[in-house]
């Protein structure tokens, strides 16, 4: 293990005098000390904290995502064109172990460069909190908000396929039934199918003045002995940032009771008196709240009220209470989330760490693969090529519409790219982290699984085997 | 009967081929080569530019794959991690990491042989001292002449205590006193019975310190054998003798007129080489204790290269400088015994260096100690300085 570790020592000191690098470095260090001394957030004290944690821990997670795939590349080739690798080759050391070691060499630079940097961030962070005299309020908000780990919970999310199925075969129906032509072409069908699909989505995420719309919530723990905050964010008119004004808004959560057993006649009014559940209205505010529209909101809900039904579910009724009576959206992408404590903000944010710190170890594999066998210029070219084709393909692959041969041709292309590319965005948690919700072990270990052990590890290995073939006395000195 | 020892490097029908990026053969660097190379000898491997010497030594070492043929070093492939255990390379520039130490550029390359630290600290100070560059051992090796990093680069190659060298040009960038140092250390190794090759447009060099030479052209192998039955014109006939007077060099062409019918001759005076001439002005400024600030002299083979080797402890004693050197002046007076002298010594040294026979172990107790054998040089010297006077 000695001339492994004399390699690591080796490339984490070359690592250190490479130009990029300290280049890199620079800006890291002015993204951890400047970015969250400067920025001023939306306005308020939940904003500013959540906006200087996200653009100071994506900022460095990016930064240190380029330079590992530079300093992989740099690393592996450098030493193969200036033929310093020949004076290591020629001793006992397999070119396994220099690749390993040159992978960890570079790794653990970034490593310490990650740590450090977030650290500084966690604490400026902190400091921040603590010194800029927010009202308790608001403290409390940032407590409650950002500077905690939350596990998301969505609601149950609409079928569009089958829904715009559905509406395309009643529009039919309804058309032959007022004894109208109907083109019943692929083409027209394809047409009538997109836009009912259209029409299902935007009608998913309106909400009528006045009309009680129904959210679901699914999976939650039994007994849970913490308050439930329920995150929701109303636009008015238009899904825009601009030309938002205040509103109301009405929730009314469902309490579930389960009635008394009467003596069943026979098995299934047995069977049917166990499973049902009765839900009583309770309304979350006296009168409908006035609330600004486009910014988030949050509601408390104390785990005395007892909102989850024995099926692990809680219900909510939302009611537009406009002044105006103006339509109110809610994106799909804004929930409303359902939102349960599990840990403190020091777990989740050391957790959204170990996710970058994942995320590096791949992308400097991914660089010494490709170094150990090209030219420098050709390895980078490469190495920001298939992750540029990992986020394509996670696209493509995402699309829950699509229409005609080329795009179900490219989502095709995209579900096989998606066997052997990684998908970056993947590793993408710094927005969990800025609004407080919880970086969950699972989806570490599916990007493990899924990133690391069945994509990355084999196109390293391949990778080793092609570097260990490779006649490195072919390349020729300029 | 003695065991009949392996060959460090067996190379049959060994062929090399570049191709371009579809296949196609390019370039046939290597062509159908077949040598060996025994264990203990000192073998030069000499060529034009582009003969394939450089291509057959990357074989050697694993950075290139023979296209055909078979190579076998030291009994395994050349590729195999357990082969280069047993191997120092010197490559013919110097690829040294620019910004470690000469002292972190020998611990590095100690470290990839897994040697203790204690090892590495002992072997480092003695390589240092050997190469001359114990005074720069923290110096950065990119702020170092192409000599000093030469040296430095020797002295990698030797960290190993290894049991085959392979030299690329190792003198080259050296100057005359690193040159001799570098001989004398390829004659001390052989003497350990290492085995040793060198490649190197410096014929002079191979001459010096080479057993066998193999010369490349076309990558093929045009002539390969022991340097004395390559060089050695057996035609012709060579006389030294000291200067004789007039009467007695008539007599001398006399003779040789009468026998050569006609042919030319040529009898003049002998000519030292203008590096022994250099190495004695060099000797001379040394025992005057003058300061340089490049490479101290170093010369001092490290102990555990030459441990165990009685031989080369005779040839340090009778290469090393003098302790109170007689200015060359003062011995104008016996040019002639001199010359006899060297050429006595000469000999004496080829008896001393000559490579061990393989069969035969190492003798217990040398008739001869070294000590006596000197007593014995000294005895002819005054015998013939005596009759001269």
């Amino acid at each position: 293990m000695k001339s492994y570790w004399a390699i690591v020592k080796l490339t984490f000191r070359n690592a250190l005098r490479s130009h990029i690098f300290q280049l890199l470095l620079l800006l890291l260090l002015l993204a951890v000390l400047v970015i969250p001394t400067t920025v001023s957030g939306d306005g308020t004290a939940g904003g500013f904290i959540r906006v200087s944690l996200l653009y100071s821990l994506s900022t460095v997670s990016t930064i240190l995502a380029l330079s590992s795939v530079w300093l992989g590349c740099h690393a592996m080739t450098q030493d193969i064109d200036n033929y310093q690798i020949h004076m290591v080759v020629t001793k006992p050391v397999s070119r396994i172990r220099i690749w390993l070691a040159k992978w960890m060499g570079v790794y653990l630079i970034h490593l310490l460069l990650l740590l450090v940097s977030s650290m500084t961030i966690y604490f400026i962070i902190l400091y921040k909190y603590n010194q800029q005299g927010f009202p308790e309020k608001e403290r409390q908000k940032i407590r409650n908000e950002v500077m905690v780990g939350r596990r998301v919970f969505l609601p149950e999310k609409t079928d569009y396929d089958t829904l715009s199925r559905q509406m395309v075969k009643e529009k039919i129906e309804r058309l032959r039934a007022q004894g109208k032509e109907v083109d019943t072409s692929p083409s027209a069908q394809e047409t009538m199918l997109k836009d009912a699909r259209r029409e299902a989505v935007t009608r998913d995420s309106e909400l009528p003045f006045d009309y009680p719309r129904e959210f679901v919530f699914k999976g939650l723990p039994k007994n849970l002995d913490k308050p439930l905050f329920l995150r929701y964010r109303p636009y008015v008119g238009k899904v825009a940032s601009e030309g938002q004004r205040m509103t109301r808004s009405f929730w009314v959560a469902g309490v579930p009771r389960v009635p008394e057993k009467k003596d069943a006649t026979n098995v299934f009014e047995q069977s049917k008196q166990e499973n049902s559940v009765e839900y009583y209205p309770q309304p979350l505010s006296e009168f409908p709240e006035q609330v600004m529209s486009g910014e988030f909101h949050e509601k408390t809900l104390q785990a005395e009220w007892k909102l989850i039904a024995p099926d692990q579910s809680v219900r909510f009724i939302y009611i537009n209470k406009d002044d105006a009576q103006e339509k109110q959206y809610f994106q799909p992408i804004d929930g409303p989330k359902l939102l349960i404590e599990v840990c403190g903000f020091f777990e989740n944010y050391m957790r959204s760490v170990a996710v970058i710190a994942l995320e590096l170890l791949i992308l400097t594999g991914l660089g010494c693969v490709f170094g150990g066998i090209l030219t420098l210029p050709t390895a980078i070219f490469v190495a920001i090529s298939y992750l540029l084709f990992g986020s394509f393909a996670i696209y493509m692959s995402n699309l829950d519409y699509v229409s005609g041969a080329a795009d179900h041709l490219g989502q095709s292309i995209a579900r096989l790219l998606l066997w052997i590319v990684i998908p970056i965005q993947g590793f993408e948690i710094s927005a969990l982290v800025a609004n407080g919700e919880i970086v969950e072990l699972t989806y570490f270990w599916l990007l493990f699984k899924s990133y690391f052990l069945f994509r990355a590890l084999p196109l390293f290995l391949l990778g080793m085997i092609l570097y260990r073939r490779r006649e490195l006395g072919l390349v020729i000195r300029k | 009967m003695a065991e009949q020892r392996e060959p460090i490097v067996r190379a049959a029908g060994l062929t090399k081929v570049f191709r371009d990026f579809w296949g196609r053969p390019k370039a046939k660097a290597v062509n159908d080569i077949t040598f060996n190379v025994e264990p203990g000898e000192v073998i030069g491997l000499l060529g034009p530019n582009g003969s394939g010497k450089s291509t057959t030594v990357k074989m050697l070492l694993g950075l290139l794959y023979p296209t055909g043929g078979m190579l076998n070093v030291l009994g395994r492939s050349p590729r195999a991690v357990e082969t280069k255990r047993e191997i120092g390379y010197l490559p013919e520039e110097s690829y040294l990491y620019k910004y470690l130490t000469a002292e972190e550029t020998l611990d590095f390359f100690g470290s990839l042989f897994n040697l203790s630290h204690a090892d590495r600290k002992n072997r480092i100070d003695q390589l240092l001292d050997m190469v001359g560059m114990a005074h720069a051992r923290r110096r950065r090796v990119g702020e170092f002449s192409k000599g000093m990093a030469r040296r430095i680069g020797l002295a990698q190659a030797m960290i190993n205590d290894p049991e085959f060298l392979i030299l690329d040009e190792p003198t080259s960038g050296l100057d005359p006193l690193g040159c001799k140092e570098v001989k004398d250390l390829i004659l001390t190794l052989k003497a350990r019975g290492k085995t040793v090759l060198i490649t190197s447009h410096l014929l002079s060099d191979v001459e010096d310190v080479c057993d066998r030479v193999i010369i490349l052209y076309g990558g093929k192998i045009r002539a390969m054998g022991g340097l004395g039955e390559l060089l050695t014109v057996s035609a012709e006939n060579r006389i030294v003798t000291p200067a004789l007077p007039q009467p007695a060099m008539n007599e001398v062409l006399r003779i040789l007129r009468e026998n050569l019918n006609g042919e030319e001759f040529t009898v003049d005076h002998p000519r030292r080489t203008l590096e022994e001439f250099f190495l004695d002005v060099i000797m001379k400024a040394k025992s005057d204790n003058i300061e340089t600030a490049g490479v101290s002299g170093g010369g001092k083979i490290a102990e555990y290269l030459s441990r165990g080797d009685e031989k080369s402890a005779v040839i340090e004693s009778l290469v090393e400088e003098p302790a109170a050197p007689v200015a060359p002046v003062e011995e104008e007076a016996a040019p002639v015994p001199q010359s006899v002298t060297e050429a006595v010594l000469d000999k004496k040294l080829e008896q001393l260096t000559e490579e061990p026979k393989a069969a035969e172990p190492a003798p217990e107790a040398p008739q001869e100690k070294p000590g006596e054998k000197l007593k014995e040089v000294d005895a002819k010297l005054n015998d013939i300085l005596g009759n001269r006077k």
